[in-house]
């Protein structure tokens, strides 16, 4: 099960991504690419579960959907997804971004 | 604890929402067999990355797939993913680079890296059983 919440170029994730919800979390990343913000800011703190689906997802739209101005960042990934983000690259690509509150 | 192997096995419909179905079957036998908590996050992704597998290749003619699990006592919980699908050169996706043209592979990858032992047999027109283990790090071994 996976809740998204956005609020202007935050979109905010609580529950699991996988091969069931991954359509919806990346239709909701393509709506805020749309809007032609700068910046996206993925907010993960409470992903509780991702897989290589998410990772597709997001290499795909740094491949060939998000314009040189735009840019995503990847707020506050759990211990295990951060894990994978280092394994498949995603970390040297998108920028992660740890905050004091998350 | 039981000591003897205890085998449980799911035949899921091939619709994505029950993969998460699997990923909690898996809990509940890893925690049972002493896995510690990260080795069994790291089993829920090997588990469903080979179960998008059997949807993405394995589901294409058949509507359902199987997923057995198997406890090893004292040496950890296998997992078998069964489909009855088109079969597939698991050779042709061993490798994950970001700059290939196919980002196919990532979760083959992830399982590579995430289980003990993995094997992997596809027959064209049979179908593809992916075997994964997690073994119990010595420390854990009663």
């Amino acid at each position: 099960m996976l809740k998204l919440n956005t609020s202007a170029n935050v979109l905010s994730a609580d529950g699991e991504i996988d091969v069931a919800t991954a359509g919806e979390f990346e239709k909701n990343i393509l709506q805020l690419v749309n809007q032609d913000f700068p910046v996206i800011i993925l907010d993960l703190s409470k992903v509780s579960y991702l897989d290589s689906i998410t990772v597709e997802i997001l290499m795909y739209l740094k491949k060939n959907v998000l314009k040189s101005n735009q840019d995503i960042i990847l707020r506050n990934p759990q211990e295990m997804t951060r894990k994978i983000f280092d394994l498949t690259g995603i970390n040297k690509i998108f920028t992660i971004e740890e905050t004091s509150n998350g | 604890m039981d000591k003897e192997t205890q085998e449980v096995l799911l035949v899921l419909p091939s619709i994505p929402e029950y993969v998460s179905l699997a990923r909690m079957c898996a809990s509940m036998m890893a925690n049972q067999v002493g896995l510690s908590l990260d080795e069994i996050e790291e089993l829920k992704v090997a588990l469903s990355e080979a179960c998008t597998n059997a949807l993405r290749y394995g589901c294409t003619t058949h509507d359902h797939y199987e997923v057995k699990f198997k406890t090893l006592p004292q040496v950890g919980l296998e997992i078998q993913i069964t489909d009855q699908g088109e079969g597939w050169n698991p050779g042709s996706i061993e490798h994950f680079q970001y700059d290939d043209d196919q980002i196919g592979g990532l979760g083959l990858y992830l399982i590579r890296e995430f289980t003990d032992i993995l094997q992997i047999e596809s027959k064209k027109g049979i179908g593809t059983t992916i075997t994964l283990q997690k073994n119990l790090k010595s420390s854990s071994i009663k």
